[in-house]
């Protein structure tokens, strides 16, 4: 029932954020930190202890994802708030952006499995 | 009766003719971070035989048309002037709309149903050179965005930033390919695939399907009461949300048989895997593993009644027929095979002839 109520409930507030988000702010190597609902934050499983997000002012990327490393290019959509990342072969992931700060940046994937939970990453640096 | 007929008319043209009123869309000046500025974009021509976004149902349920504020020509050649200002020394790019417009359907998410919002653009860019326009770039995209089953508002409160979303992604996309962009600003994000920017124009209709099954079994007869949801694919499987719950009785002589007066039986079938798959435009054949739960209403042969819950394993296999895309009715058939905890039988195998409606 609860994952029900996060389920109808999850954009209510999507449209909400303002926020302009600016370019220059995800340059720098994001750390994940937590995960949340409505509810409740959640640490990361084991698997996914070390991982990161790095976004290049050359418009790459890489990777760490449960262990895994991976590369490729990425976009901002400032009017559609969101990044978006294609690696060789694989297609296209969006994640919208919900919150960006120099220090801290919280998204969601645009993937139905994990579209209820927001990702919180923090600066690396 | 003249006046009766005339009434009747009235009331058949009130109710039958689409009336359409209609709602604007302003789009929010909200520039964008542009790599290369070597362009601004000198006009803009609506190439579509329909100048408005799709029809749709506002929030207050009444079917409107929406347009673009100012229209789409200046909408979109003012939307893309705050982040490429005309300058005398940049180079003048012209744009045809071939399509832009936003949609709305739902589809299955998990197990649940959500919302999903659409906007699709398919621009072309355009150089003069002498008194000839030669198209550059073109491109097609999608604006995809999933909601909540229950946030109508939301996913129509954002169809303008779809539209926006849109318009820079498709602008980002030229630029990355526009052979006057600073070198130093490439990247390989937006090389064109092969067979160019395609995608599916149209989100899938979703159907509703409330239907009625009579079924009978080697051991059971009843019926039961569905609901299926499911978004229309030409290609590859159709995954259905379906709810249903049956009510049975075992059939004459069979309670007898095990001891019993009557036997009456109560389920639910959550499915494990449940597809459908399109055969031709309105025809379906459906594949389902499914899990029924319910108990069962023992009458014994003397006094009292006892329960007994129920759980197995089933499957079937069938054909749905939906000759009314928009409205109408539907109708089909099943085969379906069952192990159950019944205290009646353990294998059983039936039929199921299905009646319903489509919305």
């Amino acid at each position: 029932m609860k994952r029900l109520f996060v389920l109808s409930t999850f954009l209510i507030t999507n449209h909400l954020h303002a926020q302009k988000f600016e370019k220059e702010d995800l340059y720098r190597t994001w750390c994940l930190d937590k995960y949340s609902d409505e509810e409740a934050y959640y640490e990361p499983s084991k698997k996914e202890v070390g991982d990161y997000i790095s976004l290049k002012k050359d418009m790459t990327y890489e990777v760490k994802s449960e262990g895994e490393l991976d590369s490729g290019t990425w976009m901002l959509n400032t009017n559609g708030n969101y990044l978006e990342l294609k690696s060789k072969g694989a297609e296209a992931q969006k994640l919208y952006l919900y919150f960006l700060s120099t220090q801290s940046m919280v998204f969601t994937y645009d993937v139905d499995e994990y579209r209820i939970w927001e990702a919180h990453y923090v600066s690396c640096n | 009766m003249k006046p009766l007929f005339l009434l009747a008319s009235i009331f058949s043209f009130l109710a039958f003719a689409p009336t359409f009123s209609q709602e604007i869309v302003a789009l929010r000046s909200v520039p964008f971070d542009v790599p290369s500025k070597k362009i601004y974009i000198a006009d803009v021509y609506d190439e579509r035989p329909n100048k408005h976004l799709g029809t749709h149902k506002n929030l207050t349920g009444d079917q409107i048309k929406l347009y673009l504020d100012k229209g789409a020509e200046q909408a979109v050649k003012n939307f893309y002037e705050i982040s490429l200002p005309q300058q005398p020394d940049k180079n003048p790019i012209f744009i045809e709309i071939k399509a832009l417009n936003v949609q709305e359907s739902k589809r299955r998410m998990n197990s649940f149903i959500a919302r999903a919002a659409r906007a699709h653009i398919e621009l072309a860019f355009l150089e003069q050179r002498g008194s000839e326009f030669v198209e550059i770039f073109s491109i097609q995209h999608n604006e995809d965005q999933v909601f909540g089953l229950y946030d109508k508002i939301g996913l129509y409160a954002t169809h303008e930033r779809r539209i926006r979303a849109a318009l820079e992604y498709c602008m980002l996309a030229f630029l990355d390919n526009y052979q006057e962009s600073e070198p130093d600003t490439l990247t390989t994000h937006f090389n064109v695939p092969k067979g160019g920017y395609r995608v599916d124009p149209r989100l899938g209709q979703w159907f509703n399907l409330v239907t009625v099954k009579g079924m009978r079994s080697t051991y059971f007869e009843g019926y039961a009461i569905s609901y299926t949801g499911f978004v229309d694919n030409k290609k590859g499987f159709i995954r259905p949300y379906e709810t249903s719950f049956e009510v049975t009785w075992a059939r004459p002589g069979v309670a007898a048989d095990n001891g019993y007066r009557d036997v009456e039986s109560f389920v639910f079938r959550p499915e494990l895997y449940f597809f459908y798959k399109r055969i031709v435009q309105g025809v379906y054949v459906s594949l389902s593993a499914n899990v029924p739960v319910g108990y069962e209403l023992l009458e014994n042969l003397d006094e009292g009644n006892s329960f007994n819950f129920v759980i197995g394993i089933g499957a079937s296999q069938g054909l749905r027929i939906i000759p009314w895309e928009r409205r109408g009715i539907v109708f089909g058939a099943d085969f379906f095979q069952q192990i159950e905890t019944s205290k009646v039988y353990r294998r059983d195998i039936g039929v199921e002839l299905v009646l319903g409606v489509n919305f």
